[in-house]
């Protein structure tokens, strides 16, 4: 479903390559697979992440998502390609301010417009129920906590059914119990969905909730060796 | 497009200060050439109806023919000079003209002006196939000296009726007390209103004019003055309203008043034309003001967005992350300033005519000219477009600042 090939990423400075950031020759990720990735700060988890987003075109290589060379799409048919199948729940939560949870959960399928007007209202709350909100949807962000404020992010990135999410660090700012709520909705709508999820996270805790595991260290991708309980 | 609108209407609620801001500079810009054209076009308007009702040329002192046809037809100002009444004699008995009515005007009473004149005002038609200007509602014409008839307005404002007396003063204005004239006046009629500035005039005979001045003119002399001349002042008028038999009779007329040293002869229209060519420069210059105006606020109307846009690029970066497409962004952009636009001009229209409601209402107050404030179909058009293209030309710039708004510099910053 999710396929890197010769994916290679380095920052530049004056058209000399100053820093590998990733370097991976080949990678696949089955539909349904629910994967922890691993590194530590830096290591390039969140530029892994918008490459596989189609937010950021590597320096060569190409993603596949579906069998869709996103970076050979027009920009246009990439973002189009982002909003229906890639859910994205950003390391910071990055809510729009002035919107309430409601609203910025609706946005993605407000852009999107394959859920039917009627029936969007109704998912996103669901979603906001899901994450254990209900009672918060009027609320904008600066109204929410920290904790909140990530819970709506995790609806917001299963807005659209997309085929594959990737959370970036969503558990880092969360007690154990909120933690564990995102992580069990996050799991169980995918499950539902048959979608992929990529979770990046330090928390070594973690790794038992995932059927692979994989490191990102010094640009490289590598399957785990410690195997999931 | 939903959407778009729900973003862009969101986007200016964001910012309620710096859009009512906007809102309010679009409206004021509309509302200035507004007040300007609805007042001009009102006061020409009602010029031309204020002198209609009468369908003369107007016979005074030479001077001013605008000042004649001004103070004459609309009562605005100091007449010109007196005439000798033999001349209203001499037109009544032309062949040239079917109708000559007199007017004598320099006294006031309590401001309303007192127009001494004959029965021949009674005659006084727009044209033959209408019915008089003048026509009686209550009481009767004057028949004697020293019996006044009450315009429409100047019933209202002296709060006077028929059987009661006033006391005239000299002056076409309020004046000093030792103005006031002995011989009181008793009303014996009012009339309907005609939609003139005579609504607010009372009228009485030449006759009781010349009395009272005659009267005056005795207290100033001394004896030995009579001693040594001793004179009858003559009978005089300010104008006459003469309504020619013909376009022919108008002319000869006119053209043996434009020879002659004696008086002068003026067309109402051809005088007003030239004042509303005034009104033309005016209007132009004033025009201009409001176009800078226009050009001011489409700059705050720039400033203002692009300020937000330069404010907003994380949250926009945000919505490209989310699927939003840059032209969706571009659009939002646009249509962010024309709802900004859109309401400022319903502001605007709504302030500017009421402004010149307001503005009509204290004129007419003053003048006695009813100014009449109406919709203006080619102007409210040019006072949409404009204002709605200058909007899109504001937000063209901010637009295309969102519309480059790179995701990952603002999203992820190094």
């Amino acid at each position: 479903m999710l396929r890197f090939d010769s994916v290679f990423l380095a920052y530049s400075a004056r058209g000399i390559e100053s820093r590998i950031v990733l370097n991976i020759p080949s990678w696949n990720l089955a539909r349904g697979t629910h994967a922890l990735l691993r590194g530590v700060s830096g290591s390039g988890k969140t530029s892994f992440f918008n490459i596989a987003a189609g937010l950021l075109r590597p320096t060569s290589g190409e993603v596949y998502l579906d069998d869709q060379p996103l970076y050979r799409l027009s920009e246009a048919a990439r973002d189009r390609v982002r909003s229906a199948k890639v859910g994205y729940m950003f390391q910071m939560h990055h809510l729009m301010p002035g919107f309430t949870a409601l609203e910025n959960v609706l946005m993605p399928m407000m852009f999107l417009q394959t859920i039917p007007t009627a029936r969007r209202r109704a998912r996103a709350l669901d979603l906001l129920g899901a994450v254990g909100l209900s009672d918060f949807a009027q609320h904008r962000p600066h109204q929410l906590s920290a904790g909140q404020r990530l819970r709506v992010s995790a609806a917001r990135a299963l807005a659209n059914e997309p085929v594959m999410v990737l959370a970036d660090e969503p558990t880092a700012a969360l007690d154990a119990l909120s933690s564990a709520l995102v992580l069990d909705m996050l799991q169980s709508v995918c499950r539902m969905n048959y979608a992929s999820l990529i979770v990046a996270s330090h928390d070594p805790l973690l790794a038992a909730r995932f059927s692979v595991v994989y490191d990102l260290r010094d640009g490289h991708l590598s399957e785990s060796e410690i195997a999931p309980a | 497009m939903t959407y778009d609108l729900f973003l862009a209407w969101r986007s200016l609620r964001s910012r309620p200060v710096q859009s009512g801001i906007t809102l309010l500079i679009i409206g004021l810009a509309v509302a200035l050439p507004l007040v300007v054209l609805s007042l001009s076009d009102g006061a020409r308007r009602g010029i031309v109806r204020a002198s209609d009702p009468f369908g003369v040329l107007v016979i005074g002192a030479k001077g001013s023919g605008q000042q004649l046809v001004l103070s004459t037809l609309l009562l605005q100002g100091a007449p010109v000079g007196n005439i000798p009444t033999t001349l209203y004699t001499e037109l009544r008995d032309d062949t040239r003209a079917t109708l000559a009515v007199p007017i004598a005007l320099g006294d006031n009473v309590g401001g309303a002006r007192l127009v001494g004149t004959s029965a021949d005002l009674l005659e006084l038609r727009p044209s033959t196939t209408e019915p008089p200007t003048f026509r009686i509602v209550q009481g009767r014409f004057f028949e004697a000296a020293f019996e006044a008839v009450l315009g429409s307005a100047a019933a209202q404002a002296l709060g006077l009726t028929v059987g009661d007396t006033f006391l005239a003063s000299h002056g076409v204005a309020p004046g000093l007390e030792e103005d006031v004239h002995d011989e009181p006046y008793t009303i014996v009629g009012v009339f309907d209103s005609t939609s003139s500035p005579y609504d607010t005039a009372v009228f009485v005979s030449l006759e009781s004019i010349w009395h009272t001045h005659e009267h005056e003119e005795d207290e100033r002399l001394s004896a030995f003055d009579y001693a040594i001349e001793p004179t009858e002042p003559e009978q005089m008028i300010t104008a006459v309203l003469v309504k020619p038999a013909g376009f022919i009779e108008a002319n000869l007329l006119w053209q043996s008043f434009s020879t002659g040293t004696q008086a002068q002869a003026a067309f109402p229209g051809q005088e007003l034309g030239a004042l509303f060519d005034l009104f033309a420069q005016v209007e132009r210059i004033l025009g201009a003001v409001g176009g800078l105006v226009l050009v001011i606020a489409g700059l705050t109307a720039f400033l203002s967005l692009y300020n937000a846009i330069a404010a907003r690029e994380g949250t926009i970066a945000l919505m490209r992350a989310l699927g939003c497409s840059r032209t969706s962004i571009f659009r939002v952009v646009i249509l962010e300033s024309l709802i900004a636009t859109i309401a400022g001009i319903i502001l605007g229209q709504l302030l500017g005519y009421v402004t010149a409601l307001v503005i009509a209402a204290l004129l007419t107050a003053q003048s006695a000219i009813p100014i009449p404030v109406q919709f203006l179909p080619t102007q409210a058009t040019l006072l949409w477009l404009t204002p709605l293209l200058l909007g899109v030309a504001a937000a063209i710039i901010p637009a295309v600042r969102a519309y480059r708004v790179e995701i990952i510099q603002k999203l992820f910053p190094t």
